[in-house]
């Protein structure tokens, strides 16, 4: 082998490590960029925000059940009221039944 | 010599090519492990939101039935009191008018109210317009009275003035024993013992 050859392999070999050197910084980069995006991820305000949007969501259900209870409760308020008003006399006669003991 | 420098070329691209890959698999990995760990957060806090949306469903529909209760069972109660007011009010006009669908019915209170008394010595508070219309049948109440007690009872009617709209009080002599039979007394009881009914006749059901 001629002195130039033995040159050349060195100086190829002195070029490899350079851009195994590179590669192993394009590595480097690549892993914290994955970095990075995983932290983006865990932080993602979407994921915050679906947790407020099924909150309310459930919230408004609840609130829908509620009204449906109380719109129950005000039509059998205002039914008895009307059935009380119209059966007043009949329980005014029951009780002075009662009272007179007949 | 050619041979040597392809070769190290074959070598170094390897390498490089590992080195990238290794990176890339790592890169991979890290998102992964970031996705697979918000996924588990988000299910947990969705669990968690769910849960407590739950108690809080339970909670705030319980408190809305109860406060709907409430307020149906205070207007029965209104509803009851004015009959009850209204037949008290009834009840003094009919003393007042001295009508018989009351006055014939003071023989039964005395009777009634003497029933409860032990011994056959009884006094009589009855209210001045009353006083006439039962002394003309007093006779006749002793006689019905010595019949459920099985003994030859006595009736005084009292001076004292009786503290009522109508009906009567009824003591035993001796003052010990006493039963008030007036007609708050009576309206008393029946608000004690008969609201169920009234709340039937009024609502078609009874106070819950």
């Amino acid at each position: 082998m001629a002195i130039e050859d033995i040159r050349n392999i060195v100086k190829k070999e002195r070029d490899s490590e350079e851009e195994i050197q590179r590669a192993k910084e394009e590595a480097e980069r690549i892993v914290e960029e994955a970095k990075t995006e995983a932290k983006k991820i865990m932080n993602d305000v979407e994921d915050q925000r679906y947790l407020n949007a099924l909150l309310e969501t459930e919230m408004k259900k609840i609130e829908e059940k509620k009204k449906a209870i109380e719109k129950e409760f005000a039509e059998e308020f205002a039914n008895l009221k009307e059935r009380g008003g119209n059966n007043m006399e009949k329980a005014i006669a029951y009780v002075l039944k009662l009272v007179l003991g007949e | 010599m050619e041979n040597l420098k392809s070769q190290l070329d074959f070598i170094k691209e390897v390498e490089i090519k590992e080195i990238i890959d290794e990176a890339k698999t790592k890169a991979a990995a890290e998102i992964n492990e970031a996705r697979a760990k918000i996924e588990q957060i988000k299910k947990k806090e969705t669990t968690e939101i769910l849960k407590k949306a739950q108690e809080a469903e339970q909670r705030e529909l319980e408190a809305t039935r109860i406060e709907g209760k409430r307020k149906v069972t205070n207007l029965k109660f209104q509803v009851i009191e004015s009959v009850l007011s209204s037949s008290l009010a009834r009840l003094k006009e009919m003393v007042e008018k001295e009508a018989p669908s009351y006055r014939n019915h003071l023989e039964e209170f005395i009777i009634e109210a003497a029933k409860r008394i032990d011994g056959w010595e009884f006094e009589l508070i009855i209210g001045s317009k009353d006083a006439a219309f039962v002394k003309k049948r007093l006779k006749r109440v002793v006689d019905a009275l010595s019949t459920v007690k099985g003994v030859v009872v006595s009736l005084k009617m009292s001076d004292e003035p009786l503290r009522s709209i109508g009906g009567v009080v009824v003591r035993s002599s001796d003052h010990k024993e006493i039963f008030n039979d007036t007609l708050e007394a009576r309206l008393a009881r029946v608000r004690q013992e008969n609201l169920p009914e009234i709340s039937q006749v009024l609502f078609g059901d009874e106070i819950q």
